[in-house]
């Protein structure tokens, strides 16, 4: 893991990292083209610094999105079908 | 055109996705759950102007922010709710992206799991100002494409891009600041080196 060190980085400079890193959000967002993603996909097998931090993004996103799901009140369940049936008999 | 008769049926299982984002928007659960249920009258109403065969959730959640922007944003502002000069890619990972591992047989998501807890995170997606917090629920915890959270929230697609990133890192510090707050960090975290920016003092 790369991380808590102050060794130098071995993706500076190359060419490859600097795409995977400005294309992160891009590939995590799902808006590349695949053939963008199969470029990248190859790069991460190959540059492990790199796979390290999509891993990292990755699963932080996934924390985030799980922690914020919510579980509906079940009185406002019944109220919004309540409205709605309201609605159609009208 | 879409029969206001299926409406129930098609649109009762998006009430959770519904409600998530409308309680990270309202803060407040009185308000959300007055917001959903006026989201679902309004689309019962337009229903017959839905495009069936078209995104329901995206139509849905369309209607959700302008209800909630024109209804309710006015009186929520809060004062916490500022941006934070401009913040340095992979936040997060320079800081704590070498903690997971830390415990044999672990995986990172189990680790930033412990890190990052409900009220945590809740807490800091909800102090991300609305030009950031609606692009990131919309993105992130929905999964929306950039196009349909252009739609959604009438901006351009590159305003969309821009916000999702500025807010994101806005997203990672206040996470990190949270959990340096509770002491669940090494004392002396030195950031890594990540990245092609050129650090002088190493």
């Amino acid at each position: 893991m790369m991380g808590n060190t102050s060794e130098p980085d071995p993706c500076e400079g190359n060419p490859d990292c600097q795409q995977a890193l400005a294309e992160l959000y891009s590939f995590l967002d799902g808006e590349l083209t695949v053939q963008k993603r199969t470029v990248i996909r190859t790069h991460l097998d190959l540059c492990s610094p790199c796979g390290d931090r999509y891993t990292f993004e990755t699963e932080l996103r996934q924390v985030v999105s799980m922690r914020c799901q919510e579980k509906v009140p079940d009185a406002l369940r019944a109220r919004i079908a309540a409205a709605l049936q309201a609605e159609l008999e009208r | 055109m879409a029969d206001p008769a299926t409406f129930a049926d098609d649109a009762m299982d998006l009430m959770s996705s519904l409600y998530s984002a409308a309680l990270r928007m309202t803060r407040n659960p009185t308000d959300a759950e007055d917001l959903v249920q006026e989201t679902y009258l309004k689309a019962y109403r337009a229903y017959d102007r839905f495009e069936a065969g078209t995104n329901l959730k995206a139509w849905m959640y369309r209607i959700l922010t302008n209800t909630y922007i024109n209804a309710y944003r006015k009186k929520q502002r809060r004062p916490d709710e500022q941006d934070l000069d401009d913040v340095e890619d992979l936040y997060l990972y320079r800081r704590i992206g070498g903690l997971e591992g830390a415990a044999l047989g672990r995986s990172a998501e189990d680790e930033l799991m412990d890190l990052f807890g409900e009220a945590e995170v809740k807490e800091a997606v909800e102090a991300l100002p609305e030009h950031y917090r609606l692009p990131i629920l919309l993105a992130d915890v929905e999964g929306f494409a950039y196009k349909e959270i252009a739609e959604i929230l009438d901006v351009p697609i590159g305003t969309v891009m821009s916000r999702l990133h500025r807010g994101r890192k806005q997203l990672q510090k206040r996470l990190y600041d949270f959990a340096e707050q509770r002491r669940l960090l090494p004392d002396d975290p030195e950031p890594a080196v990540v990245g092609a920016e050129t650090h002088d003092e190493i």
